[in-house]
């Protein structure tokens, strides 16, 4: 269980995150949103423990990130930063290993239990037939997984995503939020950054609504996607529908 | 996988092209001698062992060393284009050495030794604070860059106010980089600071694989960026210093190396330390024999030619990749 209590943030001299408090449980997806420069990103940073907070704290299971060493850290929480830049043209089966590097040493090969991670990472990605194929040569979806195999391959306890459906087709995108789902069900607290309303409203548990800095709202989907939080949090009138089978429907009207 | 094998294959290719450099370098002169002449008590045995041989372990250790250090440069900062002369290392050996040399101090080989790796460590130190305390791969290669530059101005300061010919002549001859007439007591001075290098280099080979999909990904799995970015600064600072105070700066080993080779190994920076080392040392070898077998009185100087066949074939290679890197 990740927990934060009382989170401030700073990048230079800006406050970026204030009193910010909520848990993430295993099995469950969270989904922050929020306009542009909310501090999405960079609580989830905060949330991967690779920036101090000013005050309050990030526990994961009752420990604070901050007194973890960094390579426990790294074996509990995998971090998908956004934009998902891989600068060099590895193959899959290679980048995809990368996950498995807080669990190895400096030398010497992968073992068993690093094949058997990367292998079943692989299979749940569906990336089989590309093992070989170089990064460069992949399809915006193809990267895309393999990107979240790589995170998985680590087996974290805790998966952070940010934007990662950016750039993806409606069925990539769909794809992709069924391998979070993957990831939750198998026990691990899924936290993604999105923008988009519709997938939010349909991945989540729990909501986390940002608004300069501090949540405006939590809660189940429903409870947060109101005309009223909505209109509070993006400063843009919508309309909110509940659609039988595709479920919320959030238009903005002026 | 089948890639593994495939590595440890190319491995020993190279380390057989390495070893097969390395002897042509001890036979390569005006005058051919088979390597066994070594046992013979001949003349030609005190040529061997004690021009040729030191001169054929300075060349295998410098290769070594310039070749791993621009794989690292290249994988720490994200660019094939880097390589030692980014650092400013080199220009800044470079500098310290040719003080040496202005100083008149040039009869004292330990002098310049010593002047080459303090410039080189106080352009390390001047690195480290550059880039400021974030550790990011810009502000190092800025700061590496501006380095650079710098130190060259002050070499060229040197050289303008050389207070008489012979000076002059010493400086300018020496910045060229050559192997020549370099004795056992170079190796004595230059191995154990390649040795340190080469080890600090070598350890960074998984971050920098972590490091392709960026710095906040590499943090993540638990990368100490800082650790890494002191073990680049020391590794190639300690190793290329003290080649460069041995033996003048020679370029495009670094650069071309890696790049060459990144075809044949694949893109994982770990993959290419040991290949861009082996490399560079079959090809800085390959490199000086040629320069001995040229025809010609004065021999040419090993900086020059490798300068002079590295550039075009630089060109060559950015020019058929040309819209992989755009």
């Amino acid at each position: 269980m990740l927990v934060v209590d009382g989170l401030a943030l700073v990048r230079g001299a800006r406050t970026v995150v204030s009193g910010v408090t909520a848990g993430f449980a295993p099995g469950t997806i969270t989904v922050i949103l929020g306009p542009n420069g909310a501090g999405k990103s960079t609580l989830l940073e905060a949330l991967a423990g690779l920036l101090p907070p000013l005050a309050g704290t990030v526990l994961l299971d009752g420990v604070p990130l901050s007194s973890l060493a960094p390579r426990a850290r790294a074996k509990a929480i995998g971090y998908l930063p956004q934009g998902g830049a891989v600068h060099w043209n590895l193959r899959v089966d290679e980048l995809v290993a990368l996950g498995r590097l807080p669990h190895r040493g400096a030398f010497g090969g992968l073992t068993g239990e690093d094949r058997a991670a990367i292998a079943e990472a692989i299979a749940t990605a569906d990336l089989g037939a590309l093992t070989d194929r170089p990064v460069n040569q992949l399809s915006g979806g193809e990267r895309a997984r393999a990107l979240l195999a790589r995170v998985l391959a680590g087996r974290p306890r805790v998966l952070l995503a940010d934007e990662p459906l950016a750039n993806l087709d409606p069925r990539h995108a769909l794809e992709a939020l069924r391998l979070f789902r993957k990831a939750a069900d198998a026990g691990a607290a899924v936290v993604l950054v999105l923008h988009d309303l519709h997938a939010a409203a349909r991945a989540a548990d729990q909501l986390l609504l940002l608004a300069g800095g501090q949540v405006l709202g939590t809660g189940a989907p429903e409870a947060v996607l109101t005309p009223g939080l909505l209109a509070q949090g993006y400063g843009v009138e919508m309309r909110v529908l509940d659609d039988p089978e595709a479920g919320l429907l959030i238009l903005p009207m002026r | 996988m089948s890639a593994p094998i495939n590595k440890a294959r190319l491995i020993l290719l190279l380390g057989v092209v390495a070893g097969a450099a390395f002897l042509l370098s001890l036979m390569a002169g005006k005058v051919w001698i088979a390597p066994w002449a070594v046992v013979a008590g001949t003349p030609e045995a005190l040529v061997m062992a004690e021009l040729r041989l030191p001169r054929a372990v300075l060349g295998l250790l410098i290769g070594a060393m310039l070749g791993a250090s621009g794989a690292v440069m290249q994988g720490y900062l994200r660019n094939p284009l880097a390589d030692p002369g980014v650092l400013g290392v080199s220009a800044s050996a470079a500098f310290g050495a040719v003080l040496a040399l202005f100083l008149g101090l040039g009869m004292t080989p330990l002098m310049v030794s010593a002047f080459g790796m303090g410039g080189a460590a106080a352009a390390m130190g001047l690195l480290a604070l550059l880039a400021g305390r974030s550790g990011s791969a810009t502000g190092f290669i800025l700061a590496g860059v501006v380095l650079s530059s710098f130190a060259g101005a002050l070499t060229a300061l040197l050289i303008s106010l050389a207070p008489n010919p012979f000076a002059l002549e010493e400086i300018v001859t020496w910045l060229m980089g050559a192997l020549t007439d370099r004795g056992w007591g170079d190796v004595i001075r230059v191995s154990p600071f390649v040795a340190l290098g080469l080890g600090l280099l070598a350890g960074t080979g998984r971050a920098l694989d972590a490091l392709a999909m960026g710095e906040p990904a590499a943090r993540s799995l638990g990368v100490d960026l800082k650790a890494i970015r002191w073990m680049v600064i020391g590794g190639a600072g300690l190793g290329v210093g003290a080649a460069v105070a041995a033996t003048g700066v020679i370029g495009f080993v670094g650069l071309v190396v890696p790049h060459l080779l990144r075809s044949f190994v694949g893109e994982r920076p770990s993959d290419l330390i040991l290949p861009a080392a082996l490399g560079g040392a079959a090809l800085l070898l390959t490199a000086d024999a040629a320069v001995r077998l040229a025809p010609g009185a004065t021999e040419l100087k090993l900086g020059i030619a490798m300068a002079l066949i590295g550039a075009p074939f630089f060109l060559w290679l950015l020019w058929r990749g040309r819209e992989r890197l755009s």
